[in-house]
């Protein structure tokens, strides 16, 4: 009885089987075939029972095995170029071992034809992740890792290092999840730098999770900001300056500064008030920088020391045609008749150079004492900065004296040498006649000090012994005010007084004298003998 | 007195500007700028290049921290002038129109003189050109040829031939200007100058086909086949010229390499070898006709240029003129550094600057 109704069931069953099912006999010829193989051959040629399979499909291979005896699975088949399917055969052998036909099981895999199928792009995906400098991480919907490289792991656990909270993945995840937008943050220390990038998973408009990259760019960074440092150790040798090289935290500073960017864009005569030693000329110099100019000469002009330009600028021709800065200092020491000169090169719309004038001394008291022409006076307050000393911006002490010392190790070639906290006060409350020069002055005498003592800077090493305490500092240096005596007199004996006390303080040191008061040796020389201070 | 000079060199190529600074002998930096090619397509002639190429030296020193009102001089590799004698020559208004108008041919050192007079300009410094190309000094007699029409042209690369001459007077304890020696320049093009006291007096012209073969070059070439060739219609008169000087030398012989490097030359048991030999020979033989124009009296045979970083090649030149004279080797091209010691002898007042007129 089941013998009848087995085949019967069987074909009945293969017909439902979505896979599709031929069945050759012995000499080639098609003697079954379910209705999924019809679905499937029928897109091409019609099956037909009793004909040759290699009438209906050339290509088969169904005859090979059942000659070969040995099945095979899985083999790709192409009844056309583009359109392929998966086949296993087998040869249908006897009892006896003869071979009486073959089958052929079709799988419908028309998706499964592409290489670029779901699992292989698993496998890519993977390898791409796990091999990537950057690290990748993947999110779901509810903040879990999904998905995670080597590198993220690798990132993560530095950021750990740090002490950093690892939060900071949670959180930016939390914010992509808040905005359905890309986030972009940086975390940054002394030695790391890592940039984290952030974007949504949206599919068909649903926040699926996030995919998080971290870029580790701590080399990229440091190797940045030594280029930066390098350079701005070459503008201080080359004497040349931007606004980024002043240190400082005041908002007297600040303010100037902000002035001197805005000069810089304009073609103004300027003028630069300050004391001795807070940096006119560097300021001079990083206007001329930040300008249009800065491609063109930078030309300081002295009117007693180069007594020969500044004639050609008041009288001569040179500059009729120089586009570059020229900076005057010490337009104090001009004579009234001088002073006549500048002020109508100044009105001089015509000229081509930008010029930039300084002065030391208040300009007031030659008002007073008839000097200085007012009209040049007016002339030069109409646009004019004032570089405040280094006792009206007593904050920005300590980061110089950090600036300092750090530029210090690295020409000496030795380490940092820090600075105790009662020594710091100390330079805090002192009184700077000479100012951010006098300040350099101090630590660099301190640091050889220390150095030789093999310890930090102790208040004992600062030479802060010039009246240190209170406005008037300059009491008992300066030479008295005698009638029928010149400026340059009495700058001269202010200058003979300044080189003999520091002479004296550093026991007869020149090399160390000449240093803390930034003379070349051979210039100080010079001025000893001419003092007669030998 | 200030005897320390800071001097800015330029020597330009076809896109590119290599330029240095030098304080006196010390280089302090030495860099190569690369334009852009684009910027200069919209520019009606080379020369016009030099607005350009200004900017971007003077960017690039500014960047790097150097103060530009240091410098004490500029010095340009010089231009296509007229034929003039050797030596350092202030830039003046005259040279400067000659430049622009590339009166007398194009050349990318032609920018040499103008970008340092810009740069000058603007720095109030002065500027200099040094031996440029144009450089003749050669004998009546060298010029002479044998065909009426033709004559010898002095054209080579003076700069180098002067600054290794005046190199080896001083190391032989002389003035240059009291020397007989024989400098054989083996760059892209292989010329060898006969100096007599100070003067190239005689100088084959290796751009034009005269002398020894070069790496790429052809050399002097009988004249017989020479002419049948322009004449077989197979070359245009452009083509015919493009063959001689690029697609000829050791390079056309050794059939297997694009480029010829002094890293690929062939080595003793090289099947191409042979033609190694035949250039050191021809080169050997110039400098050996170049001592019959001193009449046998030289101080130094002098070796320079990129060629001279071979030491195999040099030995098979040693040993076929080492009886002439001492030989002395001077490899590389040197240019910036060449440039700035011309301009160093005039700031030191050694030599007077000439006058371009």
């Amino acid at each position: 009885m089941i013998d009848q109704v087995l085949p019967i069931a069987s074909y009945h069953l293969f017909d439902e089987l979505k896979d599709g099912i031929i069945i050759i006999n012995k000499s080639g010829l098609i003697c079954y075939y379910n209705k999924r193989a019809e679905i499937i051959v029928n897109q091409h040629t019609p099956l037909q029972l009793n004909k040759h399979i290699q009438d209906i499909v050339p290509n088969s291979q169904l005859l090979r095995v059942m000659n070969s005896k040995t099945y095979e699975e899985g083999k790709l088949f192409a009844f056309k170029e583009d359109s392929f399917h998966r086949i296993s055969r087998y040869p249908l052998i006897d009892r006896k071992g003869t071979v009486i036909g073959a089958l052929a099981v079709l799988y419908d895999v028309n998706e499964e034809s592409n290489w670029a199928n779901v699992d292989n792009f698993r496998e890519v995906i993977n390898l791409m992740l796990q091999n990537n400098a950057q690290g990748y991480a993947v999110f779901d919907e509810q903040g879990r890792t999904v998905l995670q490289n080597s590198s993220h792991k690798s990132a993560v656990a530095h950021l750990h290092l740090e002490g950093m909270n690892v939060d900071m993945v949670k959180r930016c995840v939390e914010k992509v999840f808040k905005t359905r937008r890309q986030v972009e943050e940086t975390y940054e220390s002394n030695t790391l730098y890592f940039h984290f990038i952030n974007m949504p998973i949206l599919i068909d408009g649903k926040l699926q999770g996030c995919l998080q990259l971290i870029k580790e760019e701590s080399e990229t960074i440091r190797l940045k900001k030594e280029l930066q440092l390098s350079k701005g150790i070459i503008r201080v040798l080359e004497q040349t300056f931007h606004f980024e090289d002043f240190i400082y935290q005041s908002s007297m500073m600040n303010f100037a500064i902000e002035q001197a960017k805005i000069a810089a864009k304009s073609n103004r005569a300027l003028f630069i008030r300050g004391e001795e030693g807070t940096g006119k000329c560097m300021l001079a110099n990083a206007i001329h920088n930040g300008s249009a100019r800065q491609y063109f000469g930078f030309k300081r002009i002295h009117p007693k020391n180069n007594r020969e330009d500044w004639i050609d600028l008041i009288k001569g021709e040179k500059y009729l045609s120089y586009e570059g800065t020229i900076y005057l200092e010490e337009v104090n020491s001009l004579s009234l008749e001088e002073q006549v000169l500048l002020l109508k090169n100044m009105k001089d719309s015509t000229t081509p150079y930008e010029l930039i004038i300084s002065a030391t001394e208040k300009l007031e008291r030659f008002l007073i004492d008839g000097t200085f022409l007012e009209e040049l006076y007016v002339e030069l307050m109409k646009s004019n900065i004032y570089l405040p000393s280094l006792n009206e911006r007593k904050e920005d002490i300590i980061p110089l004296c950090t600036y300092f010392l750090e530029q210090f190790s690295r020409e000496g070639d030795s380490s940092f040498i820090p600075i105790e906290k009662d020594a710091l006060k100390a330079l805090e409350t002192y009184s700077y006649g000479g100012n951010v020069d006098e300040l350099k002055a101090i630590l660099q005498l301190a640091q050889v000090k220390a150095k030789v003592n093999d310890s930090h800077i102790k208040i004992e090493h600062l030479n802060l012994t010039i009246e240190s305490k209170g406005n008037h500092h300059n009491k008992g240096i300066i030479p008295e005010l005698e009638e029928n005596k010149t400026l340059s007199d009495l700058v001269e004996g202010y200058e003979k007084v300044i080189i003999e006390q520091t002479l004296r303080k550093l026991e007869g040191n020149k090399t160390l004298t000449a240093k803390s008061l930034g003379l070349s040796v051979r210039n100080l020389y010079y001025k000893l003998e001419k003092y007669n201070l030998n | 007195m200030n005897n320390r000079f800071r001097i800015l060199s330029i020597n330009p190529r076809t896109i590119t500007t290599e330029i240095a600074i030098y304080e006196n002998e010390v280089p302090l930096l030495e860099c190569t700028i690369r334009h852009d090619v684009h910027d200069f397509n919209s520019l009606s002639s080379l020369s016009a290049q030099y607005t350009i190429r200004t900017e971007q030296i003077l960017a690039s020193l500014v960047d790097k921290g150097i103060n530009l009102s240091k410098l004490h001089a500029v010095c340009g590799r010089g231009g296509m002038l007229k034929p003039i004698d050797g030596g350092t020559y202030k830039i003046n208004a005259k040279m400067i129109e000659e430049l622009l108008q590339q009166f007398r041919g194009e050349h990318p050192s032609n920018l040499g003189g103008l970008i340092a007079n810009e740069i000058a300009k603007r720095l109030m410094i002065p500027s200099f050109i040094v031996d440029p190309v144009v450089v003749d000094e050669m004998d009546e007699l060298a010029k002479i040829t044998g065909y009426p029409g033709i004559t010898r042209k002095s054209v080579f690369h003076a700069l180098s031939h002067k600054a290794s001459g005046r190199r080896a007077a001083m190391e032989l304890g002389k003035k240059y200007e009291e020397v007989n020696l024989i400098v054989a320049h083996m760059g892209d093009g292989i010329t060898v100058g006969a100096h007599a006291n100070g003067k190239v007096i005689d100088v084959n012209n290796g751009l034009n086909g005269d002398g020894p073969f070069s790496l790429e070059r052809s050399g002097t070439l009988p004249h017989g086949e020479l002419v049948d060739m322009c004449y077989s219609g197979e070359f245009s008169y452009e083509e015919m010229k493009h063959e001689l000087l690029y697609h000829a030398g050791l390079k056309a012989y050794m059939k297997h390499s694009d480029s010829m490097q002094i890293d690929q030359l062939p080595d003793r048991e090289h099947p191409d070898y042979i033609y190694l030999e035949a250039l050191a020979y021809q080169i050997s033989k110039e400098i050996g006709s170049a001592s019959t124009v001193l009449f046998g009296k030289v101080d130094a045979i002098i070796l320079t240029g990129e060629l001279c970083f071979h030491n195999h090649f040099l030995q098979l030149i040693k040993e076929r003129v080492a009886w002439i004279a001492d030989i002395m080797v001077y490899p590389g091209e040197n240019e910036l550094q060449s440039l700035t010691k011309g301009c160093l002898r005039v700031l030191r007042n050694e030599e007077k600057a000439k006058e371009y007129c």
